[in-house]
């Protein structure tokens, strides 16, 4: 089942309040909205950036689903550099935990935005992979919005189910 | 001072530990999850506060509350969590937490909220 339009428009406000909120309070980015799609099939993203790091995490009660932020790796970096107010230079623990930690901010705070009782979601992931990269692409993705910092790109991917 | 910091975000703990060094606090005792963050309350302790995330591995922050009181501590016990929904604030709040922190938040904040929650500085 595809999200029904206000539950999409519900949850493109939620993720866009959540992600600016999240580069502007934790690293003082502004993040800029380039683009947002809802779609009945998988994406052709061989246009985008290379990206590198991708954070995933599930949604289950009265919503159900996997959400997923992935950034290129210069955004990663700059994402931990501004964040921990020290340079990261490579992929590496930190950066990792920084971009776990994206995944935390933003789709924990879009889960609250929501305001679902019982509405749940899992620990993050986060897979040294770009979705062209990931062999268990999703067959649908419901929503996927392309944010710009730096020059660099962060897409958030959502699919998600109405139970 | 003394703090017990249950945060399972390395990136996490250093921003508030970063944070609470610029206070005066002068040891700052960090656990991965709330199981480890009770370990530590009960062998490593006293704490003059203790500032706990909700969603972590083995123990959640709120069981970690829950435990700490069951001891009949009367620790300052700060939440900060991305849980937003009132419903979650007044189960913390229930629990015996002190005051709650919402995740994503800006350094400013984080120490006034930290200045507030934190037993009076020493004088001298």
């Amino acid at each position: 089942m595809v999200v029904a339009e206000s539950l999409e428009k519900t949850l493109m406000d939620a993720f866009h309040e959540s992600i600016e909120d999240s580069f502007s309070q934790m690293a003082g980015i502004e993040v800029e909205r380039v683009r947002v799609l809802a779609l009945d099939g998988p994406f052709d993203d061989t246009a985008e950036d290379a990206f590198a790091l991708t954070v995933i995490m599930g949604w289950t009660g009265p919503l159900q689903g996997t959400v997923a932020i992935t950034l290129s790796e210069q955004a990663a970096l700059d994402w931990t550099t501004a964040m921990l107010g020290m340079t990261a230079e490579k992929i590496d623990g930190d950066v990792f935990d920084a971009i776990q930690e994206l995944g935390n901010l933003v789709i924990g705070s879009a889960k609250s935005r929501l305001e679902m009782t019982d509405l749940a979601v899992s620990l993050p992931l986060v897979l040294p992979a770009g979705l062209a990269s990931m062999g268990s692409r999703s067959e649908r993705t419901d929503l996927r919005m392309t944010y710009a910092f730096n020059g660099h790109k962060v897409c958030v991917f959502a699919s998600i189910d109405q139970k | 001072m003394k703090v017990l910091l249950a945060e399972d975000s390395g990136v996490m703990r250093k921003i508030i530990a970063r944070s609470l060094a610029s206070l005066w606090v002068d040891e700052v005792v960090e656990a991965e999850d709330g199981q480890l963050a009770l370990t530590a309350f009960q062998e490593s302790g006293p704490f003059d506060l203790v500032l706990t995330d909700w969603n972590m591995p083995n123990m959640n922050g709120l069981e970690l509350i829950q435990a700490i009181r069951a001891t009949g501590s009367k620790v300052p016990i700060m939440m900060v969590t991305t849980e937003a929904e009132k419903e979650k604030v007044l189960q913390a709040l229930q629990a015996g937490v002190n005051d709650y922190l919402v995740k994503p938040f800006d350094q400013e904040m984080l120490r006034m909220k930290l200045q507030r929650v934190m037993p009076a500085q020493p004088a001298g």
